[in-house]
């Protein structure tokens, strides 16, 4: 009966494929479980809010005239493309979910609820149904915390987001704070320290202030770190990512807020100044303009924008107007033409002269004038 | 919260073999499952409808068959009729247009989806559907994987159809993978068939079986002897358990019709 083949070699393949799916799956569930632990459910949380609160104060027909965008809504760029969509739904649907509203004298601050919010005043809606929640003493900290690690809010938002809450917390000024980040983080880099920096990311509030103070740095510099560490973001990556974006031109901070623009392009895009172009603001302004368009429409990758900009780039500093040897020489025999010479030539001859250097004249003054 | 409602669970019989017992096991575990009180939908996707046979059915015309169902203008009203006058036991017949139907799903957008989209968008209403498959992967089974919430694999315990499970178990894997099942449905099942007790083959693989399906993670559920009254039963086009109701094979099907019921009502295995 020996000599009839085993039919568990013939599983090998089956095994490994099973064990394979198994870690996989098993893989799987933990990062689900990681990701739920790391950046707390959106969604979900607003849903507990949303039933406390109806609990506690019931639900209220609010007047739309009466609520007011909050100041400090992280979400400061809210396309109309996504306006359009909620309006669709709200007028198809109805309004499902209530919006969550913070009262202030007469008027209602929007804690959640912005776009349908914009939406509701597109359809000409009179009023939205809403649950009222008591100020927060930290409305700012808290939205930001909700809102830091969203995917979906642009680097810019971020910025200012950040910024805000820093400035708020460690009483640095708006202003000050982005140039006292690369100098201190410029200065570590020099020392070689930026690496005990970002290590101490992860770690706990005791650890970052020891880990700090081991850094020799000032006592405003050690704040503004703190502050940092403390929301969970690396000094270094912010000062990279995000704090360039503050520098942007008004033209691309629209483009990023109104129609989607990403960080990387506008960065990319931001090196078309006037000063790199040598042409003035309006100029350079112009360029950037077309280019962000070109972008938007044709959806381009980071490499292609920037292959665009060097292109932009070259073609303002090979147009710059070079010596001509041919004016040069043009330029000595005019002057080389004595008055006795003048005076020895015929009349027509010298009319001719007359004629076709003021022509040229005018041609000068033409693109002088420019 | 809500108690948890009974579900309907759709079981793909899957065999990478012909003659294994497939449309048996369909067959006489639909019947099982409907003296537990299940409601049962068999749907032949087989071009040689086998299931008419067994079930006493005359075949039909494409237009009343799965053809409709699978066909792209499909608007619902699924073609059933009943098995052994039995009101439980609903039957939606297979036609040889199969072949080409499983053919135009290739580039058909949601091909391999089909299926499932047809039991979600006009949703059957019985407790248990069973899937009975062809013998060769393709399209059809790929269809079959991706709307059923659990398969069964009959195994023959001889090499052609061992080493078919054997590739059957990978691929039921990649597939799922390929079409981002969430979660993949799992293999419910091994269920050795045509099991024949005289014959030494037979003793010895089913010896070596459950350290095969322990590794495999798939539960081992007791043979199904082989018997010459199941050809009778499927000539009168009748199941077993109908054809000869003392018959010991009867009880064979019985743990896997229990664990079946049991899915279905609690919606958990």
């Amino acid at each position: 009966m020996g000599r009839i083949p085993a039919i568990n070699q013939r599983f090998t393949g089956a095994y490994q494929a099973t064990e394979q799916a198994q870690k996989i799956e098993e893989l799987q569930s933990e990062v689900e479980h990681l990701r739920a632990a790391q950046s707390p459910d959106l969604e979900a949380q607003l849903e507990v809010l949303r039933e406390q609160l109806k609990l506690q104060s019931g639900e209220l027909a609010i007047e739309v005239a009466l609520i007011q965008a909050n100041p400090h809504q992280p979400r400061q760029t809210i396309t109309s493309e996504s306006i359009q969509t909620i309006a669709q739904s709200l007028e198809k649907d109805g309004q499902i979910t209530p919006l969550i509203l913070i009262p202030r004298g007469k008027h209602y601050l929007i804690w959640d609820g912005q776009r349908r919010w914009e939406a509701a005043k597109l359809l000409g809606w009179q009023t939205l149904q809403a649950v009222t929640a008591p100020m927060p003493k930290d409305l700012h900290r808290k939205a930001l915390l909700t809102f830091i690690h969203h995917e979906d809010l642009n680097p810019l938002d971020k910025a200012e987001a950040i910024v805000k809450e820093i400035a708020e917390s460690t009483g640095i000024t708006a202003d000050e704070i982005p140039t006292m980040l690369s100098t201190v983080l410029r200065r570590l880099e020099r020392a070689q320290l930026i690496n005990q920096l970002t290590g101490l990311v992860a770690g706990t509030p005791e650890v970052q202030q020891q880990g700090l103070r081991q850094l020799d740095i000032g006592e405003k510099e050690m704040s503004l770190l703190l502050a940092l560490l403390d929301l969970g973001l690396n000094p270094a990556s912010v000062k990279a990512n995000l704090l360039s974006m503050l520098a942007l031109p008004t033209d691309l901070k629209q483009a990023i807020r109104e129609r989607g623009l990403k960080g990387a392009h506008a960065l990319a895009l931001a090196s078309l100044s006037a000063k790199t172009l040598r042409t003035s603001e309006r100029q350079a302004t112009k360029e950037r303009l077309a280019v962000t368009q070109q972008m938007i429409d044709q959806d381009l990758t980071v490499a292609k924008t920037r292959e665009l900009v060097s292109q932009i780039k070259a073609k303002y500093l090979n147009s710059e107007p070079t010596e001509s040897k041919e004016i040069a020489i043009a330029t000595k025999g005019l002057e080389r033409l004595s008055s006795d010479t003048l005076k020895a030539i015929n009349q027509n001859q010298l009319a001719e002269l007359r004629q076709v250097l003021q022509k040229k004249l005018a041609e000068i003054d033409v693109i002088l004038s420019k | 919260m809500p108690k948890q409602q009974s579900r309907q669970i759709v079981v793909g019989i899957l065999a990478n073999a012909g003659g294994v017992g497939k449309t048996t096991l369909a067959v006489h575990l639909a019947y099982a499952l409907s003296k537990r009180g299940c409601s049962v939908a068999l749907i032949d996707l087989d071009p040689q409808r086998a299931l008419d046979v067994f079930c006493g059915l005359p075949s039909v015309e494409a237009e009343d068959s799965l053809v409709r169902v699978l066909s792209k203008d499909f608007v619902g009203g699924w073609p059933l009729v009943r098995a052994w006058n039995n009101p439980n036991i609903e039957v939606c017949q297979g036609h040889p247009v199969l072949s080409q139907i499983s053919d135009d799903l290739v580039i058909r957008r949601r091909g391999e989806y089909t299926l499932a989209d047809r039991l979600q968008s006009h949703p059957l209403r019985h407790d248990v559907v069973i899937l009975d498959c062809p013998a060769t992967l393709g399209m059809i089974c790929e269809n079959a994987i991706a709307a059923s919430t659990g398969l069964l694999v009959p195994i023959q315990l001889e090499m052609k159809s061992v080493s078919g499970v054997a590739d059957l178990v990978q691929w039921a894997i990649a597939i799922s993978d390929d079409l981002q099942l969430k979660p993949r449905p799992p293999i419910l099942g091994l269920v050795p068939c045509l099991y024949d007790n005289s014959r030494a083959i037979h003793r010895q693989y089913l010896r070596q079986l459950p350290d095969v399906a322990e590794q495999l993670q798939i539960k081992l559920y007791p043979q199904i002897r082989d018997s010459s009254e199941f050809k009778n039963a499927s000539a009168n086009g009748l199941p077993l358990q109908k054809y000869r109701p003392a018959h010991p094979a009867n009880r064979d099907f019985e743990d896997l019709a229990h664990d079946l019921a049991a899915l279905a009502r609690k919606g958990k295995w």
